[in-house]
């Protein structure tokens, strides 16, 4: 099932949409009254199996439409890249393949220096905007050689949102948290937080000891410190510091006292020069470890 | 002790093991229905196998259908062929003299089988999943054949009947913990489960299962489950005295045994983090080779002694 | 009589998985796609992914292979320790420790960090 919550693009659910094999029911919820029919009308569309016909010959149509938009796109983040790399000629259809029309319309991956001196194959691979567990709204094209970031730059797009106000600090933290541990693949801790959260903002007052249990369990987990330890090393802080401050500040904020917010601007600004030269798997933890308010970047424009 | 069994035991063989990945993964997802405030959730396996079987299979643009799919069958049949010389009890599919070895071999096709699916779906995260598991392999692979070598090694045997004859005084995991810990390391790597499920990891949303759906995904799965279920079986006759055990039959300890060693490994991914493979690398080769290394020559220094 | 137990376990396996395919395609809901765009969060690719994948493990491959090859001597070498005696423990953990060396050398040198 696809849930919508606002708009996170059109051309980019659309494109994910179709991606999504039968069955399939998408539900897209504009207020906070909607929520519960129409989730329970994607539901009984999915289990309904003579509504999960599939429509008329998707391929031919989605082929079309992807192919113009592996278009625009692969020239937004050429210009982009032109500057650092060479890379000329990446634009041009079957650059390796000697005028070969390749399946899709798509070319070849082309190479580029990498830090080594090396010249080898790059992937343009955008993370964003439909990513589990990643800030609404927030595009970063990186370029991969292998599962190192070559480059990254970031794209903000989408309405103003301003939920997480000062008042909700706590419930804001909480969310952080498990956003980050679910990259750290901490599934069990990451539900947790995700759980408190839920509860500190629906008003719950007696989460404390469940809180405590938590905020011990994380704070202790050797793994995990020795995971984000030395990552996105930023203001004087790397991830494992950020985490502790994060259970820190939710810890003093539980009660509901109105906490600080931070400055997304600020971190988008730094996020490329940190993410660059990361592994993958450390970028994605580098960015759920500043977990950029994106709403407020957004807002202000 | 141990003799091989008639030739039908090899088409029960599979039907085993199905039955234990399927028992694994009710105990997980209870697991994680408990984490998650809900209710046992323990029929969820089964809502997904039939949930995988209706779902629409895809394929996506220029894929190489061969080697994706390849991969799936290589692993199923990988994962299978390692319990070939499993003891249940009294009896095992087949006592090969090199046992361990065929064990070893047959778990290894893991290797070609994970990096084919994520290579094979023309996908940038398939394919940043599938190297990662070969990365995997490396710094898992060699501590995995210390502990299996450091278990013949106490029987001076590669053969499994040997291996289980030989802890009949005294289990190997009394004076072997740490293979037997290292061990269960491996299967879990090589399971690519719990802290090292990073080939299938949540940011790179899936890796090698990314672009698999329906019947592809649900055999990929069960491969994978089978795998598991095949290294905590095989750790009973390795460590655990086989089907030794006061009361019960033979073969009733040998189930568990199993299900505990398979227990205790689906219970430890909710207790840990995913290891970074760097991070990984690093321990690997830094101290699980080398305490390896020192179980090694303690075991065969008591060889000599005796 | 082990290559028959092989095969019937192969065969096993195969039927199996022959079955869980011919039930998915009769209770299937849909007939397959071919041609899906991979996922990239709602991206179209720019290229394809199969590509020259720079693995920046390399050096740590070559240290396996060292160690692997020396795992195929150990596996008989197992077979024979208190036949031939301590000699046999000696040179095996002498040449194990050789190649650790090498390994702490290559650690030192930033084989096993990549980013």
């Amino acid at each position: 099932m696809l849930v919508l919550a606002g708009s996170p693009g059109e051309t980019y659910v659309d494109v994910v949409w179709r991606q999504i094999p039968v069955p399939r029911a998408r539900a897209e919820i504009d207020t906070v009254a909607d929520t519960r029919p129409v989730l329970a009308g994607a539901l009984a569309q999915l289990q309904d199996p003579f509504r999960q016909q599939p429509e008329r010959s998707p391929v031919a149509e989605s082929q079309h439409g992807n192919g113009h938009n592996s278009h625009d796109h692969s020239h937004d983040t050429h210009d982009h890249d032109m500057g650092e790399h060479d890379m000329g000629g990446h634009g041009m259809h079957g650059h390796h393949m000697g005028g070969m029309q390749m399946p899709g319309g798509i070319v070849m991956a082309d190479r580029a220096q990498d830090r080594d001196g090396l010249k080898l194959d790059v992937l343009h691979v955008p993370l964003g905007p439909i990513l589990a567990d990643w800030p609404a709204g927030l595009v970063v094209h990186t370029t991969l050689q292998g599962d190192v970031v070559q480059n990254a730059s970031v794209e903000m797009f989408g309405k103003p949102g301003g939920y997480w106000t000062a008042d909700r600090a706590c419930a804001r933290r909480l969310d952080s948290c498990g956003r980050l541990l679910a990259v750290a693949g901490w599934e069990s801790a990451a539900m947790q937080a995700r759980r408190l959260r839920d509860e500190v903002l629906s008003g719950r007052t007696d989460v404390r000891p469940a809180f405590d249990r938590w905020a011990r369990r994380v704070r202790r987990s050797r793994v995990l410190h020795w995971s984000l330890t030395g990552l996105g090393e930023w203001e004087q802080a790397d991830a494992a510091a950020r985490l502790v401050r994060w259970i820190d500040q939710a810890d003093t904020t539980l009660e509901g006292a109105a906490g600080e917010v931070d400055d997304a601007r600020a971190i988008l600004d730094a996020l490329p020069g940190l993410m660059r030269g990361c592994e993958l798997a450390g970028a994605r933890l580098l960015l759920a470890s500043l977990d950029p308010d994106t709403d407020q970047v957004i807002g202000r424009g | 002790m141990v003799e091989a069994g008639p030739w039908w035991s090899g088409v029960l063989l599979p039907l085993i093991l199905v039955a234990f990945a399927l028992a694994a993964a009710m105990m997980d997802s209870s697991l994680a229905a408990r984490d998650a405030g809900g209710r046992a959730g323990w029929w969820e396996p089964l809502r997904s196998v039939g949930g995988l079987l209706v779902q629409q299979r895809r394929r996506t643009l220029a894929a190489d259908v061969l080697l994706w799919r390849g991969g799936i069958w290589a692993l199923l049949a990988g994962g299978v062929l390692a319990s070939l010389v499993t003891p249940f009890g009294r009896w095992s599919v087949a006592d090969l003299s090199i046992g361990v070895v065929w064990f070893n071999a047959a778990e290894v096709v893991a290797w070609a089988a994970v990096w084919l699916v994520g290579w094979g779906a023309n996908s940038a995260y398939g394919l940043v999943g599938g190297f990662r598991f070969v990365a995997q392999g490396l710094a898992y692979e060699l501590p995995h054949m210390f502990a299996l070598i450091t278990a013949a090694l106490g029987a001076e045997s590669l053969r499994v009947s040997d291996i289980v004859a030989a802890q009949e005084s005294l289990w190997f995991v009394v004076w072997m913990p740490a293979a037997f810990a290292v061990y269960l390391i491996s299967i879990l790597s090589m399971a690519f489960w719990g802290p090292f499920d990073q080939p299938a990891g949540r940011d790179i949303t899936g890796g090698v299962l990314a672009e698999l759906s329906g019947v592809d995904r649900l055999l990929f799965s069960a491969g994978r489950w089978i795998l598991l279920v095949s290294g905590a079986a095989f750790a009973v006759p390795l460590f655990l005295g086989g089907g030794a055990g006061p009361v019960l039959p033979e073969w009733l300890w040998s189930v568990l045994k199993t299900a505990a060693v398979l227990a205790f490994l689906v219970w430890v991914r909710r207790r840990l983090p995913t290891v970074r493979l760097e991070r990984y690398e690093e321990i690997a080769w830094m101290v699980l080779i080398p305490v390896m290394l020192v179980q090694a020559l303690m075991v065969a220094v008591v060889l000599l002694v005796r | 009589m082990n290559v028959v137990a092989v095969l019937v376990v192969l065969g096993a396996v195969v039927v199996l998985a022959a079955t869980a395919y011919a039930v998915a395609w009769l209770v299937r809901l849909a007939p397959a796609v071919t041609d899906r765009m991979p996922f990239l969060s709602g991206h179209a690719p720019a290229e394809h992914a199969v590509s020259r994948y720079h693995v920046r493990w390399y050096t740590l491959t070559m240290i396996f292979l060292a160690f692997d090859m020396e795992m195929v001597f150990m596996y008989p070498w197992t077979l024979v320790v208190s036949e031939v005696g301590t000699p046999a423990v000696v040179e095996m953990f002498l040449f194990l420790a050789v190649l650790f060396v090498g390994v702490w050398y290559a650690r030192r040198e930033g084989a096993l960090r990549w980013s």
